[in-house]
């Protein structure tokens, strides 16, 4: 399952090789992208996780709203790590 | 209000702080404090006119996902919503780089007290699109999974649920978990292949390795010890 390209780079899968393997391909983000369904239905679910201790969203130090330029370019630099929010 | 105005296509220098005038929300809208603003990859594709869809029109704020505190109500808008402390995703609308964003009711989740603001907005896009991965990668407790770029905004939330979830060896978890976390970020695997860095085109992952040298290799050493079980990868590159 494929879920992003920060590397600016899709990974490359050979048709044949996944074949050969019985390995199945799928995007979630993207251009080939399935489309995701109710997306309110995963929004409750999601916070749910959060809510219940599923997942504890990793935050990069956040950068103040005036910031925006920064973490744009600190994103597109791959320097952050985890989610990125401005705070006005 | 304080926001950020874009009126070219371009870098990141074209993302100007400015006063512009609060938000009125119209009818069946509200309008909310912002706390937090998500920012994604693709925020900073659409800032340069070349992501997927059709470019927004300009001059625009961008930001499509917003938490904070619901301060104004349009018309037919129920009255409970005053004051509560949401999250929304703002679609391709945007605005949400701004101290104030309206939104359409409907849109709202209201956040528990003891959810922060910045990370009800690190669920509500990145959380929901991780849900989808982990949907179609349905993970059993028999599966050896590799979540590539991990430290990345989607691939620490779908670490943090898959680490919930037993799998095996379980021996060789713990001290991979550290490695992926810490350096994910600079390592890229294919299903098929052994661990390798992104290729020479990805310049800004090979500042990302050559930071991170020994994250590097100790995650090569472990994905080679565990490539004869893995199932399933949750892939970024």
């Amino acid at each position: 399952v494929s879920f992003g390209s920060a590397s600016e780079e899709p990974s490359t899968l050979d048709e044949s090789t996944l074949q050969a393997r019985g390995i199945g391909q799928s995007w979630v983000v993207g251009p080939k992208a399935a489309p995701m369904g109710d997306l309110r239905v995963l929004e409750t679910r999601a916070l749910a996780a959060t809510t219940n201790g599923d997942w504890d969203p990793l935050l990069n130090p956040p950068y103040e709203l005036a910031e925006a330029a920064a973490a744009h370019t600190a994103v597109e630099n791959r320097g952050t790590v985890g989610k990125v929010v401005l705070i006005p | 209000m304080k926001a950020i105005r874009q009126y070219e296509f371009g870098p990141a220098e074209n993302l100007r702080y400015e006063d512009v005038p609060d938000p009125e929300p119209a009818e069946g809208q509200v309008r909310v404090a912002v706390e937090a603003a998500g920012v994604h990859h693709i925020d900073t594709k659409i800032r340069q006119g070349i992501s997927y869809g059709p470019p927004p029109m300009l001059p625009m704020t961008p930001g499509r996902e917003i938490a904070g505190r619901v301060e104004a109500l349009g018309s037919g808008v129920d009255s409970s919503w005053l004051g509560r402390r949401v999250v929304a995703q703002l679609g391709l609308a945007s605005g949400g780089y701004a101290e104030k964003a309206v939104i359409t009711a409907t849109s709202l989740h209201e956040i528990p007290e003891q959810i922060s603001a910045s990370a009800a907005v690190a669920s509500i896009g990145t959380g929901r699109t991780a849900l989808v991965a982990l949907d179609l990668a349905a993970v059993t407790d028999q599966d050896v999974v590799l979540v590539t770029a991990a430290a990345s905004g989607m691939g620490n939330l779908l670490f943090r649920r898959l680490a919930g979830i037993s799998a095996r060896p379980r021996s060789a978890w713990p001290a991979a978990r550290r490695k992926w976390l810490g350096c994910a970020n600079s390592v890229r695997i294919s299903l098929w292949t052994t661990a390798r860095p992104a290729g020479p085109t990805g310049s800004g992952t090979r500042s990302a390795i050559g930071r991170s040298p020994s994250c590097w290799t100790g995650s090569a050493e472990t994905l080679s010890t565990l490539r004869r079980d893995y199932w399933a990868a949750v892939a970024g590159s």
